[in-house]
């Protein structure tokens, strides 16, 4: 080291000596835990303490089911939804669309200002517009087709509404003077209202009472997953198993593909498809024959049964003589839950399936009695408007068409996603001069509208909601917003008095808080319970608090076998659109058991979550029996392409063993456009490919009538199901060893 | 190692470059990290000592001594919570502003809180007593069997700018827990849930 400290030197020491006091001063720094802030709250709420959760009852109401539940709700915001136990449809219980509400409340791609379209319809372009500027030319062109005579040009189309909103949509069309309102369900009921009425003379949905059945025989009936009511069914259905002691119930499932149910069930026979209502009618001919009816009319059936012999229905279904007496050996050792649903209900012939699944209910004696179809008293809060069925879809269509819609309102529903594109929906709105969504993502149909309204989520609103179909008792839930509502969204109920006051017929209630306690303060003038408050008030507060209200089961009906429906009783193959030899395979799209609500495919924990069948996420897949893919020379994650006569789409295969080798399935759900950027982009839309036919003798539409063909594109992707556990393929997946040999 | 560079030297000469011009830059470089290194240590000493943000600087320079200890205000009248959450509470601004819409209103700190009301905004005050996130605490279980809050918050009404003096390390909790023979005081699941 030289003696003497040189200038240059003593500027390089200097600058060490300052680098190092700053790196360490900095790590000191990095090493502490980061300061955080306290933010204190402006005014605190009266009924929040921050460090403890605040429980709120409320209804879920992304489906019409209407559950009743309780959300957690710390320092303001909403953590947690789980079941109301008090509810009596759920009594504690939720689906994963109601857990994963959450994610619809804080979806980042959620509207927030009005939007006015400033592109080419459907180009989804937009600006933000000021929600006084979107009512005033909203409530201009709704007053000025009432001022020239035309309200009846103005339709709106709502999701399932089953509280309150119902009637303030109602009313509110009626104030422009028009009555064309709709609900829109994609998959929905179908035929049931119509089969209830015709086959048991019920004016409400029957209760099929599975909790004390002994057999249930579900010809195609999802109701563990995709059922009117999952959550219910599911609570029920584990009574029926394992809530009895020493009585464990037996479920058989007749479907061509396997569902969530039949993958439950203790036997499961696939049939060929649009095949079940003649397995039923073979049954009922084996219960006569066998002189296990005891009814007076006994003769008549023998007759109207006779021609459905075991031969016949083994021919017919692909099932042996075998199993059709096994089962009818089954049905005649006592009573039995027999029911229809999926795509059962949903062929050509689907009339005559669940009309023959009704029979076998009279048959094995089931009607009107516990473990069998029970009735329903009137609902608590009766529906203004049916749901949507083809036709009315089809005549709204055509009198867009002919210019005869001059306004068309959606509200919170998405039908041109939702319905077959077939249809032509999308082409119809050309012609319509004003469309508004009222919508909390921007989905497909808003994408074509002129004006976009934001809704707030249902765990920011007032509402209400009786469940669809009824449990046996008259109950309503009510909803209240469970934490302060984002700013931007206004409610549906509000929006809709808004225009009515703007356009010069003001309706009385100020906003929809009213109108909806107004209507409560008539339930609570009506209600048969005496035990509730007197003071309504009181009463309010309590159904607030409770998160439900039951007003006990005054008018049930009973469910009677219609004789006229015997006459309908004749089996008639099911008919598909596109030839055999074009289209070699029936397709058959199904209710994805986790994305079956509207909203669901834009919720990222629905998404992720593994179908529980496939074990496939994020995405479409066709599911294809190993056998037929061997013999197309295809294998799993070939990318095909399916045709049919109404559309294509591209989708990955899926061996899957469960499935007629003559059919194909799809769940519905996925191939979205726009709807947030969880949804959009993601697998395909299966009702592309449904050609827009109608269930023969009904209006409802036959989502299981098409046949598509499969060709090849050469490409593949690796799909990877999450929990494969069904091919043990020699694996030994639990070792054991002999006790001898210890 | 003086005279190393001799016997590498393969024919026993002296070599064409002397250690010492190559040990030169290396000594160099040894002391100026030395001299680094001593101004890291010097640097996070520093920091320790007098910027452990103990006492951070508030958005309003906020007195516990005047309204604790000259006014005597009982510590809940303001942190509404403790005795029935796990958090003490930080008074909602509307607690200030009950009493100083009359009170002080021509001091500027008391302007400076009002403008954040007028603008709607709550002051983000800082934490001065934050545990991990990983450690369970509950004021209510403290404070309902008696403690003062003082035994862990110091002596407030004498701070006129609000000071942390307990280390708030786990031994420092536990400490007190063997002391005071508290029930399930030392089990891991107590505080680590
Ligand atoms: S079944 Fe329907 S109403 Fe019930 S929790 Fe699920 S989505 Fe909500």
């Amino acid at each position: 080291m030289s003696r003497d400290l040189n200038r240059r030197d003593f500027l390089a020491l200097l600058s060490a000596g300052t680098a190092g006091a700053g790196a360490g001063f900095w790590f000191g720094e990095a090493l502490k835990h980061p300061v955080e802030q306290l933010i204190p709250a402006l005014v605190p709420p009266e009924d929040l303490v921050p460090g403890i959760a605040t429980w709120y009852a409320s209804a879920c109401t992304q489906c019409p089911a209407g559950c009743g539940i309780l959300v957690k709700n710390r320092e303001g915001r909403a953590k947690k939804i789980e079941g109301n136990p008090g509810h009596p449809v759920n009594q504690g219980g939720l689906c994963a669309l109601g857990q994963a509400g959450l994610n619809l409340l804080y979806h980042p791609d959620r509207l927030l200002a009005p939007r006015r379209r400033s592109g080419a319809r459907g180009a989804g372009q937009f600006q933000a517009a000021g929600w006084d500027e979107a009512l005033a030319a909203i409530a201009q062109a709704l007053a000025e087709l009432r001022t020239q005579g035309r309200g009846a040009s103005l339709s709106l189309i709502s999701a399932p509404q089953t509280g309150h909103l119902d009637t303030l949509i109602h009313e509110v069309l009626a104030a422009f003077d028009s009555t064309r309102y709709g609900q829109h369900e994609a998959w929905g009921a179908g035929i049931a209202p119509l089969v209830q009425r015709k086959a048991l003379g019920l004016q409400h949905a029957p209760r099929h009472d599975l909790a004390q059945a002994r057999l249930v025989l579900s010809f195609g009936a999802d109701f563990l997953a995709s059922g009117d009511t999952p959550v219910h069914a599911a609570r029920a259905y584990g009574q029926m198993r394992r809530g009895r002691p020493g009585q464990r119930g037996r479920l058989v499932q007749i479907e061509p593909r396997m569902s969530l149910t039949g993958a439950n069930a203790d036997l499961w026979l696939p049939v060929r498809p649009g095949s079940e209502g003649l397995v039923a009618l073979g049954l009922g001919r084996a219960l006569v024959a066998g002189g296990h009816y005891a009814g007076a009319d006994g003769e008549r059936w023998a007759q109207v049964l006779e021609p459905y012999t075991p031969a016949l229905v083994a021919r017919e279904s692909g099932l042996t003589a075998g199993h059709v007496e096994a089962l009818a050996a089954e049905l005649a050792a006592g009573p039995a839950l027999a029911l229809a649903g999926g795509a059962t209900t949903r062929y050509s012939n689907g009339l005559g399936n669940a009309l023959a699944v009704e029979a076998l209910n009279q048959l094995c004696g089931s009607l009107d009695r516990p473990g069998g179809v029970l009735g329903n008293p009137p609902p608590l809060l009766p529906a203004e408007a049916p749901v949507m069925d083809l036709t009315a879809w089809q005549t709204l269509i055509a009198d867009a068409r002919a210019g005869r819609v001059a306004t068309l309102l959606f509200l919170d529903c998405n039908p041109l996603h939702e319905l077959p594109p077939a249809l032509g929906l999308r082409e119809a709105l050309d012609a319509v001069p004003l469309v508004v969504s009222l919508a909390s993502l921007p989905d497909e149909t808003s994408r074509f509208a002129d004006w976009v309204l934001p809704l707030p989520s249902y765990l920011e609103s007032w509402g209400d909601a009786a469940p669809r179909p009824g449990v046996g008792l008259r109950a309503a839930a009510l909803a209240q917003p469970v934490v302060a509502p984002r700013e931007g969204p206004r409610p549906a109920g509000d929006i809709l008095l808004e225009l009515a006051r703007r356009a010069g017929t003001p309706l009385a209630s100020p906003d929809y808080l009213a109108y909806l306690k107004n209507g409560w303060r008539s339930l609570h003038a009506r209600r048969s319970d005496a035990n509730a408050p007197a003071d309504f008030d009181a009463f309010w507060n309590a159904a607030l608090n409770a998160g439900v209200w039951g007003d006990g089961q005054a008018g049930t009906e009973s469910p009677r076998w219609q004789p006229e429906a015997q006459d309908a009783l004749d089996y008639r193959p099911a008919r598909f659109a596109g030839g055999e030899a074009d289209y070699p395979l029936v397709f058959q799209p199904y209710p994805s058991p986790n994305l079956h609500g509207a909203s669901a495919a834009a919720l990222p924990w629905l998404q992720e979550l593994p179908d529980p069948l496939t074990g496939l996420a994020w995405g479409s897949w066709l599911e294809i029996n190993p056998r037929t893919a061997a013999a197309l020379g295809l294998a799993m994650g070939d990318i095909v392409l399916v045709e049919s006569p109404a559309g294509r789409v591209e989708a990955p295969v899926l061996p899957y063993p469960a499935i007629h080798p003559a059919l194909v399935a799809m769940p519905l759900g996925q191939g979205h456009e726009a709807f947030g950027r969880y949804a959009a982009g993601r697998g395909v839309n299966a009702a592309a490919l449904v050609a827009p036919s109608t269930v023969e003798g009904t209006g409802a539409l036959a989502w299981a009538a098409t046949r598509v063909r499969l060709v090849k594109t050469g490409r593949r992707v690796k799909l990877k199901p999450r929990g494969k556990h069904d091919q043990a393929l020699g694996r030994e997946l639990f070792g054991s060893i002999p006790i001898k040999e210890l | 190692m003086p005279g190393s560079g001799e016997r590498l030297s393969p024919q026993g000469g002296s070599l064409a470059i002397s250690p010492r011009t190559v040990a030169g830059p290396l000594r160099k470089s040894a002391l100026l990290l030395a001299v680094g290194a001593l101004g890291f240590g010097g640097g996070y000493g520093v920091n320790a000592l007098w910027f452990d943000g103990a006492a951070p600087v508030q958005p309003i320079s906020f007195s516990h001594k005047l309204h604790a200890g000259e006014h005597k205000l009982p510590c809940q009248h303001c942190h509404l919570y403790a005795e029935r959450s796990p958090v003490a509470g930080v008074p909602p601004m509307s607690k200030c502003l009950g009493c100083h819409r009359q009170i002080a209103t021509d001091s500027p700190e008391i302007q400076k809180l009002m403008a954040f009301w007028q603008r709607g905004e709550p002051v983000p005050w800082l934490k001065v007593h934050d545990l991990p996130d990983f450690t369970h605490f509950s004021h209510k279980r403290h404070v309902r069997a008696g403690l003062p809050c003082q035994s862990c918050h110091g002596p407030v009404e004498s701070m006129d700018v609000l000071t942390r003096v307990a280390p708030m390390t786990m031994g420092w909790c536990l400490g007190c827990h063997r002391e005071r023979a508290v029930r399930f005081g030392t089990d891991c699941w107590t505080c680590h849930k």
